[in-house]
């Protein structure tokens, strides 16, 4: 078990990244900082809990994401029945390949139309079930069994909402790709 | 032995193609079987058109990482440790 006189030592490193994924979960610098102190409080006063040698970053994450679901549970509607039905697979490469005009690599150098506001807005347009998975997937590198068990959720959820949240992200970048008159990087 | 016929050789490598891209995810997640993945590599290495869609997928994902990714300024980080000190007296002792 780990001894609570290393907490900051072995804790703390990882403070920048908690926090960075609390501002895409509440989407409120004050409220992501609110929810890091909470996380941490908890993580300290259960540390001789945790047991030393295994993952501590899942288990951190852990911590936060059952703190967030606690707070804003009353907040949180119930799983929106986001339309996907039409979204198809490979949506964004679809869209781009369809309007541009197809050189090699055109495809890749569209995205760089983004900017990172863009990204932040499109991520957390997506309903809470599915911007839990991208987020410890795509920008933490978590892995499926990680994320069930940060989630606490069975694999095969994970991996349905992993899908269906990077659909929905590609749509919500499109949408927005379109909105701002974007039609294609070698158009015209 | 008997050589494939093009057509053979045309719905094999479709296959191949539909495979890949129905994996695609997996691939990239590195949550694949290892000898499913040398297939996939191994197809990967000779098609232009799948090589292109996972190119896209791998960096639409560094472009998400690297867009949302932030780094709190120093003085978040001294609130959160006066916080744990004063909730904590034993943390940083």
């Amino acid at each position: 078990m780990a001894d609570q006189k290393n907490f900051e030592r072995d804790a703390m490193p990882f403070a920048h990244q908690l926090f960075s994924t609390a501002l895409r979960m509440t989407r409120n610098h004050a409220e992501a900082e609110d929810l890091v102190q909470e996380t941490y409080l908890k993580a300290y006063r259960a540390y001789d809990s945790f047991r030393e040698g295994t993952n501590l970053k899942a288990w951190l994450y852990r911590i936060l994401t059952n703190s967030y679901i606690n707070r804003y549970r009353r907040q949180m509607r119930r799983p929106a029945e986001t339309d996907l039905g039409d979204v198809e697979d490979l949506y964004l490469y679809r869209r781009i390949g369809d309007t541009s005009q197809v050189a090699q690599s055109a495809e890749d150098e569209a995205l760089d139309m983004f900017v990172d506001e863009d990204v932040k807005a499109a991520l957390e347009s997506l309903p809470e079930q599915f911007r839990l998975p991208v987020l410890l997937a795509d920008v933490e590198g978590f892995s499926y069994k990680e994320i069930a068990e940060i989630m606490d959720v069975p694999i095969g959820t994970v991996m349905s909402r992993l899908h269906r949240g990077r659909k929905a992200l590609q749509k919500a970048l499109w949408d927005y790709a379109e909105e701002h008159g974007f039609r294609g990087a070698d158009h015209e | 032995m008997q050589r494939s016929t093009v057509s053979e050789v045309l719905i094999m490598s479709r296959h191949r193609c539909e495979d890949a891209i129905a994996n695609l995810y997996l691939y990239l997640d590195n949550e694949m079987s290892w000898p499913h993945r040398s297939v996939i590599s191994w197809h990967l290495h000779r098609c232009e058109g799948c090589v292109s869609r996972f190119r896209f997928e791998e960096y639409l994902r560094v472009v998400v990482r690297e867009s949302v990714q932030e780094e709190p300024r120093e003085e978040v980080l001294d609130r959160l440790r006066a916080f744990l000190e004063e909730h904590e007296p034993g943390f940083g002792q």
